[in-house]
């Protein structure tokens, strides 16, 4: 397992580490080194220099000691000498004391192995010198208290000048130890001053260094790949999916772009399979534009069939209708000829104008032809009005949008009916005064003829229509109610529905409401029923009057 | 035979410690018979003047260094040295006719053995029948 496959944390934790690592070194070797120092300089400053004063003490002391032993030796009155045994008993305690100083220092300096053999040898030596010297001064004493000065200046400048000498001598080398002692010390202290401040200085800039390797690595295993994740990310964003990282390691950045990676190729199937259903749904749409498409084409034809088949039954009323006149004028015609031929005869039996006129039969031919042009004017009135209304319901095909007064339309429909209804059904008509409206008269035509022509169907034996038109507020509303059998309940809700009769058997009518309905809707307007069995229907047509 | 020969050298070694012993020594007439540490440094530094029968005490010491004067000053507790600074100062003072210091063992037993009252040291092996042993310090061990 190498480095760079350790765990983020795992690394941050070597990376940290060692820098704390190599800056606790640093700070631990400076106070270690520190605490050397310490110690140097208190062996200058508590052992060797104390003891280089002792010593210098000692020898001030000794060579005083000498010196009042001159004076010593010579004779004196009691007070004097006694006054100079005192200073003698003073200066050999003050020695003393020095020695034990010394002493408690060299115990000291031997315990940390810095009291030198040379210098512990050169003590002895002064010590026993220094017994020496006060055996010497007994005897000394002695002979003073004998009164022999010659004597005892003898010993004293004699045997006594020598051990002093040595003695003295003992004590400068002492001195000069100590002295050197403390200086090399001092140097000592100095020498490993500049060696920790180099090493510390040393140390501070490798871990400059380190700090910046721990960074560099940091860069290239967190900061480099996590810029190239985020990279890919947008250019996922931006719809690429093909995008696949680099797995730089094992750790947690490896991990993610791993998981980046199973990322985009589930992206990339989950895309695969949208595309491929977003293709069947095209499929599938084409598909059902199609089957609208057949479908519209069926209902067309639907409603055409409609339309020829009210037409049929419209054609065969009308034909009677026609009939009716026709049979007027040609037996008009009939009794006119012979009307006539018999104005013929008579005026052919040589009668004169005026007896023919006094002929009575004359008078009722005449009265009979009379009446037969009216009945033909009203025949062929009838006729005209017919026509004319078939030429207003003739407008069924004509599918252009244009300003029509509705009343206009019902009344052709009304006459084109009147057949169907003649005798059975009174329509009672309450046309208000209505605006124009912009429409496709055919189809609204249609609409009133089905809605009419259910009504009249509705109607077993004999009944009322009830027609009114009226405006209110911005439509114009068509009210057709009858007194039918009406329509119940549960059929009322699928009554606008193709295949939907509410005639029973006849399905002649099967999408005529449903047809009605469409049209209404192409108008922007509403259709609405209102029924009760055994009482009548009432259909609410409203339309925008524009 | 490997017994007798470890015997021998246990008694060789122990003979020489024997041998290197320091005797502390007495004029007869000196009552006292056995000798304590602290009553011996009072003896030498002048604290203790007389004896218990009143006779003055008469303080020899061993002038050389060496082992013998070494062991005893150890042993009293006080460097030669030191002592020969009291002694200086009482003599300064007054107060005491210091202890005379000889050249040889032999002028010690002497000495001890013809003066009346008179204590100092040497080694075991100098010690005559003139005088009596009052203490014996081991070399080496305090």
């Amino acid at each position: 397992m190498s480095l760079k496959d350790l765990r983020l944390s795992v690394k941050q934790k070597i990376g940290f580490g060692l820098i704390l690592l190599i800056m606790a070194g640093v700070n631990i070797f400076s106070i270690h080194k520190m605490a050397m120092l310490k110690v140097e300089l208190d062996e200058v400053s508590l052992n060797w220099l104390p003891r280089a004063i002792a010593l210098s003490d000692i020898n001030l002391n000794t060579s005083r000691l000498l010196l009042i032993q001159s004076q010593h030796a010579f004779p004196a009155d009691e007070a004097a000498k006694l006054h100079q045994a005192n200073i003698q008993i003073n200066l050999i305690d003050n020695i003393n004391e020095n020695l034990d100083t010394y002493e408690e220092l060299k115990t000291d300096s031997e315990k940390r192995g810095l009291y030198s053999e040379e210098e512990g040898k050169l003590f002895a030596e002064f010590d026993w010198k220094w017994e020496e010297y006060q055996d010497l001064s007994r005897d000394f004493l002695d002979l003073v208290n004998a009164n022999k000065s010659p004597e005892a200046n003898a010993l004293l400048n004699g045997e006594g000048r020598e051990v002093f000498r040595s003695l003295s001598t003992r004590l400068e080398e002492l001195v000069t130890i100590n002295k050197n002692d403390a200086l090399q010390a001092a140097g000592r202290a100095e020498i490993m001053f500049r060696a920790t401040r180099n090493v510390t200085v040393v140390l501070l800039i490798a871990t400059m260094i380190l700090s910046g390797v721990v960074g560099t690595l940091f860069v290239r295993y967190i900061t480099i790949p996590v810029r190239q994740l985020e990279k890919a990310a947008r250019t996922i964003t931006d719809g690429d999916l093909s995008v696949q990282l680099e797995v730089p390691s094992k750790d947690e950045i490896g991990n993610l772009a791993n998981s980046f990676n199973q990322m985009t190729v589930s992206l990339r199937e989950a895309r695969q399979r949208l595309e491929h259903q977003a293709e069947n749904l095209r499929t599938k749409n084409r598909e059902l534009e199609n089957a609208l498409h057949e479908l519209q084409t069926t209902q067309d034809q639907l409603m055409m069939k409609e339309k020829m088949a009210a037409l049929g039954d419209l054609v065969a009323g009308i034909v009677h209708e026609i009939n009716n006149p026709i049979g007027a004028v040609n037996s008009s015609a009939d009794v006119s000829r012979r009307c006539v031929n018999r104005i013929e005869v008579m005026v052919e039996e040589g009668k004169t104008p005026h007896d023919v006129k006094q002929n009575p039969e004359y008078q009722k031919a005449l009265n009979i032809l009379k009446e037969n042009i009216r009945i033909t004017h009203a025949a062929s009135d009838r006729i005209a009005t017919i026509a004319k209304s078939l030429k207003i319901f003739s407008t069924l095909d004509e599918s252009e949008y244009q300003k029509t007064n509705i009343n206009e339309g019902i009344e052709s429909i009304l006459t084109l009916m009147e057949n169907e209804m003649r005798g059975r059904i009174s329509v009672i008509k309450d046309y208000g005064d209505i605006p124009k409206i912009e429409c496709y008269p055919g189809l609204l035509n249609q609409v009133f003829m089905n809605v009419l022509k259910n009504a009249s169907q509705a109607i077993e034996n004999s009944g009322t229509i009830y027609i009114k038109t009226f405006k209110e507020n911005k439509n114009v509303h068509v009210k057709i109610s009858d007194t039918g059998k009406g329509i119940q309940a549960h059929e009322i809700e699928k009554i606008f529905d193709f295949g939907f009769s509410a005639v029973g058997t006849r399905v002649k009518m099967g999408s005529g409401l449903a047809t009605a309905y469409n049209i209404i809707q192409k108008h922007d307007g509403d259709i609405s029923v209102e029924s009760e069995v055994g009482k009548g229907t009432t259909f609410n047509i409203s339309l925008p009057a524009t | 035979m490997k017994s007798v020969i470890v015997a021998l050298f246990c008694f060789l070694v122990n003979a020489t410690i024997v041998l290197s012993q320091v005797a502390v020594i007495s004029h007869k007439s000196v009552p006292e018979d056995s000798m304590t540490k602290s009553v011996l440094l009072d003896l030498y530094t002048g604290d203790i003047q007389s004896w218990s029968n009143g006779e003055p005490v008469i303080v020899i010491d061993l002038k050389p260094r060496g082992d013998v004067k070494t062991a005893f000053y150890d042993f009293i507790g006080k460097k030669s040295s030191r002592i020969k600074s009291i002694w200086l100062k009482k003599k300064l003072s007054g107060e005491w006719d210091t202890p005379e210091s000889l050249e040889t063992e032999d002028d010690v037993v002497k000495k001890v053995a013809s003066t009346a009252g008179a204590i100092g040291f040497v080694s075991q092996s100098s010690v005559t029948t003139d005088v009596k042993v009052l203490l014996l310090i081991q070399q080496g061990k305090n």
